[in-house]
């Protein structure tokens, strides 16, 4: 009846002891080599114990067993740390040593990188300045060239307008062309040289873009100055409608002006450089 | 005697007969080098007050200390890495000197290198040292303890000794093995400050300039071909001003021939 009970009692009380057994384990992380600790000092114990009662020295085999097992233990314990942590640092010293190396070699990879592209961009800038430079003497040996030829026809029409004047002078002095004829038509063609000599010599001073021969030149822009309520009613309607609309007035303005570059851009505008920045 | 102490360190010599506690307790004699480089261990050498070899030394309380405390290893780790003692871990100046240049980084690393291995070898000689007599006087004590001798306890203050030394060496190995994994972070850039550093700074900085060589690469083979095509053009545009001076040095003479027929046919006719 009592072994009854006592198995009963066992059994309601192991999983409780079991549960705080396990909760201290948790809490306590110390506790296992507390329990190694204590279990080393009872067998110890047992040693001596046994020791005192061993007359006969007849289970000293069995005693110095269990001395190496106690010895075992604790050695064992700090080998396994010691091996451990000796790896451990090994292997973090070798990922150091190896990013040591990736670390270097990056570094000199970026300052090489940083040589070439020194040296690349005064190759750029180079390249892109001889291409200006080479567009631009194109640029000013065509408009040479056409003025050369402007030239040369003010001198074609004074040939033709000379070798008709001798022609005429010829007939006159010959009296097929009597003289007021021959003044008028002479006077003719001279005043029509002379006009037309005018007329081109001044739209190339004046109106003949500069760079282009075939453009005329663009007159500069004004500023239209709109008068003040215009300009106060405006903003007030915009301010209003609040921020947004604010920025769609700034976004418009800048999409404008943007506009406008593009369109000068065509007409001679030194604005080709603009997009060759380097 | 131990499967897992032989692992790491040979086997512990077993004493026979009576111990001497003070030969257990010796400080480790495996100093290597000479002069300068003369190593003298992690936990030092108590004999020879005044020494680099003496200022190592860790009193009972230090070792029980260190032990717990990381800002005591940090500082130690200071103190034995400031007379090369352990390899300094690796820090702004030497990155610094080791990518002045490129032969400079390469010459850096092997020495590092070796500086490590040696570390590590005396590392291993010093914690087995310690170990065996950690050991034997753990072997001594259970002995005289178990035979209900009087030296009992002075046996036992021997061996927390020497558990307090074995257990230092393994805390400081676990230091050594933090201060990697900060140096990783930091090497690697993986810094919780948000800021690019380290590799990832020179990984960033070497994308961006290889970005900037393929415009530049573009902006050049572009301005080539266009500096080409304009050379050519050049040519051409010169020699047809070449062509109209001819015809106006033409014309010219003929304008002056001209006028000249005129007034020679005025004044004859």
């Amino acid at each position: 009846m009592k072994i009854l009970l006592k198995i009963i009692l066992y059994i309601y009380t192991f999983p409780i002891i079991k549960r705080i057994f396990i909760s201290l384990k948790q809490k306590m992380t110390s506790l296992s080599g507390t329990i190694g600790s204590a279990q080393n000092a009872q067998n110890m114990e047992l040693i001596k114990a046994f020791q005192a009662i061993d007359a006969n020295g007849e289970i000293s085999p069995f005693l110095k067993a269990r001395k190496d097992d106690i010895i075992n233990t604790i050695a064992q314990e700090h080998s396994d740390t010691a091996l451990k942590n000796f790896v451990d640092y090994q292997k973090s010293t070798d990922n150091v040593n190896n990013l040591l190396y990736y670390y270097s070699r990056s570094k000199d990879v970026n300052e090489l990188q940083n040589n070439v592209l020194a040296t690349t961009t005064q190759n750029a800038q180079a390249a892109v300045h001889d291409s200006q430079l080479a567009k631009r003497q194109f640029e000013i040996n065509e408009w040479s060239a056409a003025n050369k030829g402007e030239t040369v026809f003010i001198m074609q029409l004074l040939l033709m307008a000379v070798t008709f004047t001798i022609f005429m002078l010829f007939l006159n002095r010959m009296g097929a062309v009597p003289t007021p004829v021959f003044i008028f038509v002479t006077a003719i063609i001279f005043i029509a040289f002379i006009l037309t000599f005018v007329i081109r010599y001044q739209y190339t001073a004046y109106s003949r873009n500069t760079r282009y021969w075939n453009r005329k030149k663009q007159t500069p822009m004004v500023d239209v100055n709109l008068p003040d309520s215009c300009l106060t009613s405006l903003i007030q309607a915009q301010v209003s409608g609040g921020a947004d609309s604010l920025a769609s007035i700034v976004s418009g303005i800048t999409k404008d002006v943007g506009g406008l570059l593009s369109t000068t851009e065509g007409f001679g505008l030194n604005t080709a450089y603009a997009s060759d920045n380097i | 005697m131990s499967g897992g102490v032989n692992s790491f360190c040979p086997a512990p010599t077993v004493l026979s007969g009576a111990v001497n506690l003070n030969d257990l307790l010796q400080p480790w004699g495996g100093d290597v080098g000479t002069g300068s480089n003369k190593r003298y261990g992690l936990l030092g050498d108590p004999s020879n007050p005044g020494t680099a070899k003496a200022a190592n030394w860790m009193t009972m309380d230090v070792l029980q200390d260190s032990v717990r405390s990381n800002q005591f290893l940090s500082e130690r780790l200071m103190t034995l890495s400031s007379i090369n003692e352990i390899p300094k871990p690796p820090d702004n100046t030497f990155l610094t000197e080791m990518g002045a240049t490129s032969t400079g980084s390469q010459n850096k690393l092997p020495g590092r290198e070796a500086a490590i291995t040696e570390f590590q070898i005396r590392f291993k000689n010093e914690f087995c040292y310690y170990n065996e007599k950690y050991v034997q006087a753990i072997t001594n004590f259970l002995t005289l303890y178990t035979n209900g001798d009087s030296g009992a306890p002075q046996a036992k203050a021997a061996a927390l000794t020497l558990n307090c030394k074995v257990n230092t060496l393994i805390a400081f190995m676990n230091y050594l093995s933090k201060v990697n994994r900060i140096s990783l972070d930091s090497l690697a850039g993986s810094s919780e400050s948000g800021k690019e550093s380290g590799l990832n700074l020179y990984n960033g900085n070497i994308q961006t300039t290889q970005n900037e060589l393929n415009r530049q690469a573009k902006v050049l083979s572009d301005n080539s071909n266009n500096s080409e095509i304009f050379k050519e053009m050049v040519e051409y545009t010169s020699e047809k001003n070449r062509a109209n001076q001819n015809m106006l040095s033409l014309y010219f003479t003929l304008n002056v021939v001209a006028i000249a027929s005129l007034f020679i046919i005025a004044r004859s006719l």
